[in-house]
């Protein structure tokens, strides 16, 4: 009985200020609308490095020799892939299973040799995982047929003088430690725009990969699992591991085969969250200073009720009560705000092409000059919480202050 | 004068709103500032890793040298270009390359090797300072390796092993010796950590037998001057060789920045925003909150304009006061972080690179004039514009009506 008269009269109150309220609701709201889109625009940048890091190397989790890590050689391999595939697929959340041969290479021409990267996978299963069949730039991808098919990067391609239809040849050790050559024809040139890749990576059918290489049939340096959503990785793996228990298999995050970006991003992390927090103290401020300065304001009225016999503490619920409404309201027209103009941008990007130097192709780990953010329902109710109950801590003050107003003396001012 | 002494007493009347506006400005001011000598700092970091750590400002190769990578395309008449770059004040190395074959044990892997003279090395780059295991090359020759990480981790080898090289020389013949790990480098990028293979000049001369020509010449002022000042004080020596800037070396990392920066333009005004609001809001509120005041004095005889310039100068003094305060607490901080980095090394023990250049895990804040200034003239603006939208409805209110309004 006396919460619901309380909470009428607080949500009453709210609106004989109308404006007061709204300067108050609209610091909260607008300040939790800024911090969220902030927090969403660093998410979505390192979701698509992630991205594209994994689309160049193998998956979000990878099955690998439980040496491969220690030191990556073509003849720490891993299978049979027909049973691991199978005891994949079993796994929800798995969407693809990525077998590739991963070795080093010279590879030489005419024109002088180069150090490679040599990326051997199924071209139905590369086409679509990989960043690069879609980055064609000359010629055609590799084909399950190609006897001595391979496609190059443009910057490689570049260096050693070399164009589609010409031949390579390609000098590594295969698993007992010999010295092999292969002849090669380049099918295709890409152009992802990450130096990593255009001026290091060669990619071949994955059964060149293992005739070069020498390794046993059904047996590839890597297995890459891609999931539907990176966020089950870890279940992922655990289910993974179970269901490999007893092989001799290693099941290792992406984080672990691709420190390199780990560790970018976990730099790169650092200095986003001091600009988080930072934001975050100052909206804390904000809604801290309004709601002080409205609680001052209110001293004639504090003094006036208690004056005609309200009770100390029903007028301290009514103000707390006054309080988490205002927090409500706030987060409410935050998440609405933050999140439509949050999902604004992921949808449509947000084009930062007027930043990027005209002339040079734009390149780089910023591919195309597009930014999205990344909004999740956690982030999202996460923020949502952490201010409602920031605002419901900051009005504590007010509520006990409510209750304690000099009544003689405040009504005597002004 | 009138009227800011009346403004000053003002504000002390109710010595403790004027006390919540004074923070809400300075400390936003403060923060803003901080944040902003961060943001730029941030900038100024990815610039000296990109041309500190390797790449130098500028560079000087033959015409033909980048796209050919030939070992007979040397840098032309290097001794005038080292001598101008000395004249000038500016820090040079000259460097030779060379691919070979490096193997260990029944591991072997293709590495560029690159040859330097180690102390002119260690005055123009910061590569020596960045060692996973081991030392960098000493001074004299003696058939050392500083190896890439990545290729190290091939070869399987640590500090102290033995190497096999083999290089096909300069004149045709094939060159081959024993070298030692010396050193491994940190996470410098895709190419140094999977090929590179750093030697002394001297035994580099012997083995690819380069008779005493270089391949590039690495310049690089530290920071004492912007890198087009540095090419253009070499220019005239390095007749016939091709002279680049970082920039136009390495477009990714140029673009990346330039993408950098678009982000932090947003983060900052994101921040503008956010402090704004906090100012115009607390603003709006306590003036507001002061309509029943001025409908009295409109009521004994106060003009309009009367009230507008009080309140005008009112928050003029308190903006002023308090973003110098603010101006000198945020001064403070963006110095105070200048010197003192913020340590990010925790977050990448083993170093990090992006866009094949090492960064160096430390966070440090530049504090530039524009900084300061900037925030401080835009939060007088926001506390001018914030009273003056009450104070305008006031003043035009009618008296009655305001001094009703409780």
């Amino acid at each position: 009985m006396a919460l619901s008269k309380i909470i009428k009269l607080a949500w009453r109150n709210l609106w004989r200020h109308k404006r007061r309220t709204w300067i108050t609701v609209s610091s909260i709201g607008l300040g939790m609308a800024f911090a969220l889109f902030l927090i969403a625009l660093g998410d979505g940048v390192y979701k698509k490095l992630i991205d594209q890091g994994i689309r160049l190397e193998a998956g979000h989790v990878t099955l690998e020799h439980p040496d491969y890590e220690k030191a990556p050689a073509v003849d720490r391999y891993v299978g049979p892939l027909s049973s691991i595939s199978k005891a994949c697929r079993s796994i929800s959340g798995v969407k693809r299973i990525r077998p590739i041969i991963r070795g080093q290479a010279v590879i030489s021409t005419s024109a002088g040799s180069s150090g490679v990267g040599v990326v051997a996978g199924n071209p139905e299963e590369e086409k679509a995982v990989s960043l690069i069949p879609g980055k064609i730039v000359e010629g055609r991808y590799i084909e399950k047929g190609d006897k001595r098919g391979v496609v190059i990067g443009k910057s490689l391609a570049k260096r050693l003088k070399l164009k589609v239809g010409k031949k390579l040849v390609l000098t590594t050790n295969d698993v007992n430690g010999e010295l092999v050559n292969e002849l090669l024809r380049v099918k295709g040139i890409f152009k992802t725009g990450i130096e990593e890749a255009d001026g290091f990576l060669v990619q071949v059918p994955l059964a060149v990969g293992r005739r070069i290489y020498k390794l046993p049939d059904d047996y590839v340096t890597r297995i890459g699992l891609i999931l539907d959503d990176p966020k089950d990785q870890d279940s992922v793996m655990e289910a993974v591991s179970a269901a490999l228990s007893g092989k001799n298999v290693a099941v290792l995050p992406w984080q672990k085969v691709l420190p390199d970006l780990s560790s970018y991003i976990a730099v790169d992390k650092g200095s986003n969250i001091i600009f988080q927090i930072t934001i975050l103290f100052l909206i804390g401020f904000t809604i801290l200073n309004t709601i002080l300065m409205s609680v001052m304001e209110r001293q004639r009225e504090f003094a006036t009720l208690l004056a005609i016999g309200t009770s100390p503490l029903f007028l301290k619920a009514q103000v707390l009560v006054e309080s988490a409404f205002i927090g409500l309201l706030g987060c409410v027209l935050g998440l609405g705000i933050g999140g439509s103009l949050s999902y604004y941008v992921e949808k449509n990007g947000l084009d930062m092409s007027s930043t990027f130097s005209k002339g040079t192709s734009v390149a780089g780990f910023t591919i195309d000059p597009l930014i999205r953010t990344d909004l999740t329902m956690g982030l999202m109710l996460w923020l949502g919480l952490g201010v409602f109950l920031g605002t419901m801590v900051i009005g504590l003050y007010p509520a006990f202050k409510s209750g304690k107003v000099d009544i003689a003396q405040t009504l005597r001012m002004n | 004068m009138l009227t800011l002494r009346i403004a000053w007493r003002n504000l002390w009347r109710n010595n403790r709103r004027t006390a919540i506006t004074f923070a809400a400005l300075s400390l936003n001011t403060a923060v803003l500032i901080a944040s902003f000598a961060l943001m730029l700092g941030m900038l100024d970091d990815l610039v000296r890793n990109a041309t500190d750590l390797v790449v130098g400002q500028v560079q000087v190769h033959h015409p033909k040298y980048r796209s050919e990578r030939s070992i007979y395309d040397t840098v032309i008449k290097p001794g005038d270009i080292l001598q101008a770059a000395a004249s000038a004040g500016i820090a040079a190395s000259p460097r030779a390359y060379g691919f070979g074959l490096v193997s260990h044990g029944k591991n072997s892997a293709g590495a560029r090797f690159c040859g330097v003279f180690p102390e002119k090395e260690k005055k123009t780059v910061e590569l020596y300072k960045h060692l996973l295991a081991g030392n960098y090359l000493p001074d004299k020759p003696g058939k050392k390796l500083v190896l890439g990480r990545k290729l190290a981790k091939t070869l399987e080898v640590k500090v102290g092993d033995e190497i096999i090289v083999v290089v096909q020389a300069a004149d045709g013949s094939m060159g081959n010796d024993i070298y030692h790990v010396a050193g491994i480098l940190k996470s410098m990028g895709e190419g140094i950590d999977r090929t590179l293979a750093m030697v002394h000049y001297k035994d580099m001369e012997d083995l690819f037998a380069l008779n005493g020509t270089f391949h590039e010449i690495v310049l690089n002022s530290s920071g004492k001057m912007p890198e087009d000042k540095v090419a253009a004080a070499i220019l005239p020596s390095a007749k016939g060789n091709e002279v680049m800037t970082w920039r136009q070396l390495m477009p990714p990392l140029n673009d990346m920045l330039n993408a950098m920066n678009g982000m932090l333009i947003l983060f900052g005004a994101i921040f503008f925003l956010a402090a704004g609001l906090g100012v115009m809001n607390t603003m709006l509120m306590s003036t507001f909150e002061r309509i029943r005041e001025f409908g009295l004095l409109k009521a004994i005889g106060a003009t309009p304009w009367r009230i507008i310039k009080e309140v005008s100068a009112e928050a003029l003094l308190l903006g002023v006061a308090s973003t110098l305060a603010g101006g000198a607490i945020g001064t403070f901080l963006a110095w105070y972080f200048q010197y003192h980095p913020i340590d990010l090394t925790g977050f990448a023990p083993d170093g990090i690179s992006a866009m094949g250049v090492a960064m160096n895990p430390e966070w440090r804040a530049t504090l530039s004039p524009e900084t300061v200034w900037m925030p401080i003239v835009v939060m007088w603006i926001i506390s001018l514009l914030a009273v003056l939208w009450p104070a305008v409805r006031a003043a035009r209110l009618d008296p009655v009506k305001a001094l009703v309004q409780v």
